[in-house]
């Protein structure tokens, strides 16, 4: 008697325990990152040759400086002396120029401390999430007092923390899936600032669809690319870069008043003719594509798989569109193994090198 | 059995009241395409960067130019303008909107107040009589019948827009400024007025890069002394980009007014766009997001087409709304929107 009742305090208790942990809200977090702009010479196509084709890179354009530029991105750190950075898993070496990818679940708060290292004042401007005047990174007539406008333009050395909330409003919407992308990106002088180079990925998964990281849980492994067209000649360090012999060993000069489009630089994750470390995946695994863009005039892209098919909002293709500023996402389960073509289907884009490779393991 | 009979009473009333039809309405509107003289940046400075407008371009006629718009007027005789409440005074360039619920018939009265000779045709609406280019001068009148295949589809949001525009002649929807909103409701879901009874506040906004040097009104923009003050020349080699305006509602550097509208209300923003090779937007709101096709976003793209977005505010303050191009917002695509607590 006594046996069963124990029994049966014990299935009691047991059964509580685990209608509790279905019904407890997941825990809301604060989730803190250490985010430093630094200067970095970046190289599009540091392996000399084009990776694709298997030959030496087309000739340099009259008006190319060459392949490498002085660039700020976005890096992270182990902690807020912004001594060390935090090192990047082989498997996400693929990422490239972009930032740090922040993950978040719906009901969290993201804390990014900003160290900006650059000479030029930069800043931390966050789409989709939710956010105090302090917290936009964005210098502009929005009427509010000078204390809001402390995020607005960080001076070289100087660190500024941004506090943004992630309500629903944040997160997926009513036909999106677990997760969604979001960008972040400098904003103090927008369009020179995405040219030269400080931009990252956010995630926010659905409330109690995460893993304890902010990924989502029903994806086995996310992909992040990112179509730009560098403009160069837009970049704030242009002047730096064409006055320095190492990135202008030609000595190209300005002709004129207008800048020249022979500085466009077509990349993925900043990465030209197949440059990109190649990101690996198994059959069968269920694997998140995030594909973001620029913002410059020929940001008009057709990402296209090899090999394998995708799902974009609910529709199937092996082709999704992008406009300037996009963030989109897409769902392949591959099914092919094998080295495939992951590029950009616009002819002059993909004839500048917007091509990389991805590889699906058996 | 009193109580019986009073019940099948109301249960038939009910019945008639579900299945009985909206009322189809007839929507009568007094447009008339008129002469403007329009100025990108009334204000004379640039709003958000709180500095003067940038230096001209060397071949650029100024901020203001002769267009064609269309205006609506109080009835036929054309001569008193509908007037536009303060809080719309953002729609600038935009033509006045016209709302419909599927069933319904809009009938314009048009009269071309131009010198040029324009026409008002629906997108996606047949229109009776089609459309043609109507003399400098003459009115006519058009019967626009809304029906299903014009509404919204299952997956569309309560309401969708469409575009009327002058299509007579090149150049007069992008370069003078001939355009407007249709917006239409699916039957069932609209208000008296045609608009959706789930929407609190509708936004228009029209994102365009009208191009001064394609205008049919170039010639008299040229050799206007005050508007080409400096006596631009039409051969300068940068004339065409000097005089191109990638604009939101024709307004550029936050000179448009700014729309206003209460946290947590249904906003639902209609995006319009024009259809020229300097075209092709990508619409930006910073502070709140949106729900675009189902999908949460804050960038949404606008391809010589029309979008419908919907927002729910919840960050008050001033926000910026833009075109994420890089070159359209060197050029003043910008404007700022108010969320009230």
């Amino acid at each position: 008697m006594l046996k069963l009742e124990r029994h049966i305090a014990l299935a009691l208790i047991m059964a509580s325990a685990v209608l509790l942990a279905c019904t407890s809200p997941s825990q809301a977090r604060i989730r803190t990152y250490f985010i430093a702009a630094d200067e970095v010479t970046w190289n599009d196509a540091p392996s000399g040759s084009d990776l694709i084709a298997q030959k030496p890179l087309p000739p340099l354009a009259p008006m190319q400086l060459g392949w490498s530029y002085h660039k700020a991105i976005y890096r992270e750190y182990v902690d807020g002396t912004f001594r060390q950075l935090k090192s990047r898993a082989p498997e996400d070496a693929y990422l490239g120029i972009l930032g740090p990818v922040i993950h978040a679940e719906v009901g969290d708060t993201v804390v990014v401390v900003f160290r900006n290292n650059a000479r030029f004042p930069l800043t931390v401007h966050a789409h989709g999430m939710l956010y105090i005047k302090s917290s936009e990174g964005a210098p502009y007539q929005d009427g509010v007092s000078a204390w809001n406008k402390s995020g607005d333009s960080v001076p070289h050395g100087d660190t500024f923390t941004y506090t943004w909330k992630v309500p629903d409003r944040a997160g997926p919407g009513p036909g999106d899936g677990s997760s969604v992308i979001w960008m972040y990106h400098s904003h103090q002088d927008e369009v020179d600032d995405v040219n030269t180079g400080p931009i990252g990925p956010i995630v926010v998964t659905a409330k109690g669809m995460a893993k304890p990281d902010g990924s989502p849980k029903d994806v086995d492994r996310e992909i992040f690319a990112m179509f730009a067209q560098f403009d160069e000649s837009s970049s704030r360090y242009f002047p730096v870069n064409i006055g320095d012999p190492r990135i202008n060993p030609r000595h190209v000069k300005l002709v004129g008043p207008f800048v020249t489009s022979d500085d466009n630089m077509w990349t993925i994750n900043g990465y030209s003719y197949g440059n990109m470390p190649v990101p690996s995946m198994r059959v069968g695994q269920r694997v998140r594509w995030y594909l973001l863009s620029t913002m410059s005039d020929f940001d008009f892209h057709a990402p296209h798989w090899h090999g394998n098919t995708v799902v974009v909002n609910g529709m199937r293709t092996d082709l999704a569109q992008l406009g300037p500023m996009a963030m989109t996402v897409a769902d392949m389960t591959p099914d092919n193994p094998g080295t495939w073509l992951f590029h950009c289907h616009v002819n002059l884009h993909l004839a500048g090198g917007m091509e990389a490779r991805y590889r699906v393991l058996p | 059995m009193k109580s019986t009979a009073a019940a099948v009473i109301v249960a038939i009333a009910g019945l008639v009241l579900v299945a009985a039809p909206a009322t189809a309405r007839e929507r009568v509107h007094y447009i008339a395409a008129d002469d403007v003289l329009w100025d990108y940046a009334p204000q004379n400075r640039d709003i958000i960067s709180g500095k003067p407008l940038r230096a001209l371009g060397s071949a650029q006629l100024g901020w203001a130019y002769h267009k064609a718009i269309y205006r609506e007027y109080t009835d036929g005789r054309f001569t008193t303008l509908l007037p536009i409440p303060t809080d719309e005074r953002y729609r600038g360039l935009a033509g006045p909107t016209i709302h419909a619920e599927v069933g319904d018939t809009v009938i314009i009265v048009f009269r071309n107040r131009t010198k040029l000779p324009v026409d008002i045709a629906p997108t996606g609406v047949v229109s009776r009589p089609m459309p043609t280019a109507v003399k400098p001068g003459a009115t006519i009148t058009y019967r626009w019948p809304v029906t299903a295949v014009v509404g919204p589809t299952s997956a569309d949001t309560s309401s969708i827009v469409w575009a009327y525009i002058s299509d007579v002649q090149q150049g007069t929807v992008d370069s003078a400024g001939l355009i407007g909103p249709l917006i239409v409701t699916r039957r069932g879901e609209a208000r008296a007025d045609g608009s959706p009874s789930d929407v609190d506040q509708e936004i228009v906004t029209l994102f365009s890069s009208q191009l001064e040097d394609q205008s049919p009104l170039v010639g008299e923009n040229l050799h206007d002394r005050v508007i080409n003050a400096r006596g631009v020349s039409p051969h300068a080699k940068t004339f065409s980009n000097d005089n191109a305006f990638p604009s939101i509602n024709g307004y550029v550097y936050g000179n448009m007014p700014m729309p206003a509208m209460r946290a947590h209300s249904r906003v639902r923003w209609y995006l319009l766009s024009t259809m020229n090779g300097f075209d092709g937007h990508t619409p930006t709101w910073s502070g709140q997001t949106v729900v675009f096709q189902g999908n949460r976003s804050d960038a949404v793209p606008l391809v010589f087409h029309q979008d419908v977005v919907d927002m729910v505010p919840d960050d008050p303050g001033i926000w910026l709304l833009t075109c994420s191009r890089d070159d359209h917002l060197s050029l003043g695509m910008e404007a700022r929107y108010e969320v009230l607590p």
